[in-house]
C-alpha cells in the first residue's frame, strides 16, 4: 500500500513508471560465474559503510593517528574491534573478488568487441582498489605498514629525474616520514580513491546495461535469463546476504592485522616476516627478485628499485588493460561477440592467461621467501635463485602446458559430440548379473 | 662379553655420572681434552656460562653428530641430557668457560609494556612479532621462541649464541632482562581478550589467503544456487 502510493506520487510529478516498468522486467543472463562481481560490488558497499564509522573514530594527525587505532580497536570497545575486523577483511576480499571476477571476464572472452572499454574500466578499478587497500592500511601509521610505506617512497625516489620531487609530495616534506604524510594517505584514501571507484562502479554498470551483459546461449539474437523481478532481484539480494555473513565470519573468528602487536612505526625498527597485505605483495616478491645493478644513463643514476618497483607494474597493467586490442590483432578477429565462449575454446587466451597468473603467483610467494626459507630449512639464496628462473622460464612452460591442455580439450568436445561407435551401455538386471542395454529404436 | 659390558652396567645402575665422565663421553671428541676445540668444534675457553647453558638446556649439544640439531631445537634428536648431568657438566667446565657471560639469574618481570618495547627495539628484526622466527639471510634463520623458557631467553640475551648478538648489562641491565624475558614469557600464552577473535593473526600471508577462501565459499554458494535453480526449471533457465 505504501509502495503503491509512493511509486504513484513518483510516477505522477516525474513519469517515473515506464522506467521502473523497464528497470524491473530487464532480464539478466543466468550463471554462476556471473555473481562474482557483485560480491566485488558488494564487499565495496561494506567498506564504504564501515569506513564512513572509521573516518569518526579515526585521528588523521601523525601523531594521534596510530594511538587512535588502538583506541577504537581495543577488545573491549563496543562495535569498534567488530567494525575495524570487517572493514579490513572486506578490502583483502574486496581486491581478490575483483581479481577473480576479471580472470571470468578474461577466460571467457567477455572482453571482445564492443566491450573493450568496460573491461578497461575493470582493470582501472582493479588498480584503483589495490591503491586504496594500501593507502589505507597504511593509515594506522604501525610498525608493519611503516615499513611498506618507506619502501614506496624508495620506489617513488627511484624515479628518473622527477623521483625527489615526486617521493617528497608522496611524502608530505623532504624527508620520511614528511609531516604531512598521514594526512596525504588520509585524503586519497578516505576520498579521491573511493569516490572514483564509485564513479567507475557507476560507468561499469551503466555500460553494462547499455551494452547488455553477454551470455552463454548459442543463439546471440535471443536474451535467455531471470526478469529483475522478483527472480534476479531476490537473487542478488541472498548474493549480498551470503557476502554479509562471510565477512561476518572472517571477522568475529580471525583477528587480521593486529596493530597493537606491530607497534608504532618507528624508522629504525623493521621487523622480521615484514609483507604487505597480498594484493601488493607481488611488487614485494618482485622487488626481491629483482637485480640488484644501478644503470647510469647520462650520468644519471637509476636505482634497481625502479625496474621491479614500478616498471614491472605498470607493464603488466599496461599490457592487462590493451589486452582486448592485442587479442583483436593476433588473432584478426574484430566481429562483436554478445556470446561468451568456454574458456578451452581459445588456448591462446588460456596460454596467456595462465602464464599471467603464475607470474603473479610466483611474485606473491617471492614476497614471503625468507618465511618460505626459514620453514623449509634451505638458503634464502637457493630460493632467490629458483624463483628467478622460474620467473623467467616458467611463463612461457606453464602457458604453452595449458595451451596445449586446452587444445586437447577442445579436440576431446569436438570429437565427443556424437558417442565411439563400439560404446555399450552395460545394465545390471534383476539377478545381479550385467546386460548390453538394447540400443532404443528411432 | 659380560666381563667387558660390567663396567658400564656398574656405572648406569649407580650415581649420577661426574662432569668429568660427561666430557669425555659427551664432548671431548670435539671440543678437545682441554676444551681448545677441534675441527668439528668450537674452543670452550672464556665462552661463559650462560652459552654452555644455552646449547645444554635447549637440547642443541650434545650434538648427535657436527652438523645435526646444533642451529636449532630438534627434540627428535632425543640427545638432550638430563638436568643433574647439565648442571654436574657446567660445574665441571666453570673454570674453564670463566671470562664469557655468567649464569644469568631472571625472573619474569612485571612490566610487560616495558618488555614489549624492548623486544620491539631488539628481537623483532629477527625472532619477528610475536617471536614466530624467520630468516636472517643464507642458511641462518632465528628460531621461533614458542617453547624457550624464561631460563633459555636469559642465557641467549646474555650470551648471544650463534649469529645473535651479545645484550649485556650495558644494553640491558638486570631489570630490562626482567620485563623482556617477561614479556617473551606472556607472548607464549597470550590469549585473545574477551570479544576478540579465537584464532589470532600470523600475518598478510595467512590473511589474503583466507581471503581467497571466503571468496571460494561464496561462489560455491552461489554455484549451488545455480544448480538448484537449474534443476527446478528443468535445464534451463525460465
Amino acid at each position: 500500500m505504501i509502495v503503491r502510493r509512493t511509486v504513484g506520487w513518483l510516477d505522477e510529478r516525474f513519469g517515473t513508471n515506464a522506467l521502473l516498468h523497464v528497470a524491473l522486467k530487464k532480464i539478466y543472463p543466468d550463471h554462476w560465474s556471473f555473481y562474482l562481481g557483485e560480491f566485488a560490488l558488494y564487499f565495496f558497499l561494506v567498506l564504504v559503510g564501515t569506513g564512513v564509522w572509521l573516518t569518526f573514530a579515526f585521528d588523521a594527525g601523525a601523531q594521534n593517528a596510530y594511538g587512535s587505532v588502538l583506541a577504537l580497536a581495543a577488545r573491549n570497545h563496543p562495535i569498534g574491534y567488530e567494525i575495524r575486523q570487517i572493514h579490513h577483511w572486506a578490502a583483502v576480499c574486496f581486491v581478490a573478488a575483483i581479481l577473480v571476477h576479471m580472470s571470468r571476464i578474461f577466460f571467457t572472452g567477455a572482453f571482445r568487441r564492443p566491450r573493450e572499454l568496460n573491461w578497461m574500466v575493470g582493470v582501472t578499478m582493479l588498480l584503483l582498489a589495490s591503491f586504496t587497500g594500501f593507502t589505507g592500511y597504511s593509515l594506522p601509521n604501525d610498525g608493519l605498514s611503516g615499513t611498506g610505506l618507506r619502501i614506496a617512497y624508495s620506489v617513488a625516489l627511484s624515479i628518473p629525474l622527477i623521483g625527489r620531487w615526486a617521493a617528497g609530495v608522496f611524502a608530505g616534506g623532504d624527508d620520511f616520514p614528511g609531516p604531512q604524510l598521514t594526512t596525504h594517505l588520509y585524503t586519497l584514501h578516505v576520498y579521491f580513491l573511493p569516490v572514483t571507484i564509485g564513479a567507475l562502479i557507476a560507468l561499469h554498470l551503466g555500460l553494462l546495461v547499455y551494452q547488455k551483459h553477454t551470455q552463454f546461449v548459442r543463439d546471440p539474437n535471443r536474451v535467455v535469463g531471470r526478469r529483475f523481478w522478483p527472480d534476479y532481484a531476490l537473487r542478488t539480494v541472498a548474493a549480498l546476504g551470503a557476502t554479509l555473513a562471510v565477512l561476518a565470519l572472517l571477522a568475529t573468528f580471525f583477528e587480521i592485522n593486529p596493530v597493537g602487536d606491530y607497534g608504532p612505526y618507528r624508522p629504525w625498527i623493521v621487523m622480521n616476516g615484514a609483507v604487505p597485505d597480498w594484493y601488493a605483495a607481488f611488487l614485494e616478491g618482485a622487488l626481491r627478485l629483482g637485480p640488484a645493478t644501478e644503470i647510469r644513463i647520462a650520468g644519471h643514476p637509476i636505482p634497481p628499485v625502479f625496474w621491479p618497483g614500478l616498471v614491472l607494474p605498470s607493464v603488466t597493467f599496461l599490457f592487462l588493460l590493451l589486452w582486448p586490442f592485442i587479442e583483436a590483432r593476433l588473432t584478426g578477429d574484430r566481429a562483436p561477440h554478445d556470446v561468451l565462449e568456454k574458456p578451452t575454446q581459445v588456448p591462446l587466451r588460456v596460454g596467456v592467461g595462465a602464464a599471467l597468473i603464475f607470474e603473479g603467483l610466483l611474485l606473491t610467494i617471492a614476497a614471503g621467501d625468507d618465511q618460505t626459507a626459514a620453514t623449509l630449512h634451505v638458503r634464502l639464496d637457493t630460493l632467490v635463485w629458483l624463483y628467478r628462473s622460474a620467473l623467467l622460464l616458467g611463463p612461457i612452460v606453464v602457458g604453452l602446458l595449458a595451451a596445449r591442455i586446452a587444445m586437447d580439450v577442445r579436440a576431446r568436445a569436438a570429437e565427443g559430440a556424437e558417442p565411439p561407435p563400439d560404446a555399450v551401455m552395460l545394465v545390471r538386471n534383476a539377478h545381479g548379473g550385467y546386460e548390453e542395454e538394447e540400443p532404443q529404436a528411432g | 662379553m659380560l666381563i667387558l659390558t660390567l663396567p658400564v652396567l656398574l656405572a648406569m645402575l649407580g650415581t649420577a655420572p661426574s662432569g668429568a665422565d660427561i666430557y669425555v663421553t659427551k664432548c671431548e671428541s670435539c671440543h678437545g681434552v682441554q676444551q681448545w676445540g677441534s675441527p668439528d668444534g668450537p674452543s670452550l675457553h672464556h665462552v661463559g656460562l650462560a652459552e654452555v647453558d644455552f646449547y645444554l638446556t635447549t637440547g642443541r649439544m650434545p650434538a648427535a653428530a657436527p652438523w645435526v640439531q646444533v642451529a636449532h631445537r630438534d627434540e627428535r634428536a632425543g640427545q638432550q641430557l638430563p638436568l643433574a648431568e647439565i648442571r654436574a657438566l657446567e660445574a665441571y667446565l666453570a673454570p674453564v668457560v670463566a671470562g664469557g657471560p655468567p649464569l644469568p639469574e631472571v625472573i619474569s618481570g612485571s612490566d610487560l609494556e616495558h618488555g614489549h618495547r624492548l623486544y620491539e627495539i631488539n628481537c623483532e628484526q629477527c625472532h619477528a612479532v610475536g617471536g614466530n622466527g624467520g630468516s636472517i639471510g643464507r642458511s641462518d634463520w632465528a628460531p621461533a621462541l614458542h617453547q624457550a623458557t624464561i631460563d633459555e631467553v636469559a642465557d641467549a640475551v646474555r650470551a648471544g649464541p650463534g649469529e645473535m648478538p651479545r645484550f649485556g648489562e650495558r644494553q640491558l641491565v638486570q631489570s630490562d632482562l626482567d620485563d623482556l624475558a617477561g614479556y617473551v614469557m606472556a607472548m607464549q600464552t597470550m590469549q585473545p581478550g574477551s570479544g576478540g577473535p579465537p584464532f589470532r593473526s600470523t600475518g598478510p600471508v595467512p590473511e589474503g589467503a583466507l581471503g581467497y577462501v571466503a571468496i571460494v565459499v561464496l561462489i560455491v554458494f552461489v554455484f549451488g544456487y545455480w544448480r538448484h535453480d537449474r534443476r527446478e526449471t528443468g535445464g534451463r533457465p525460465k
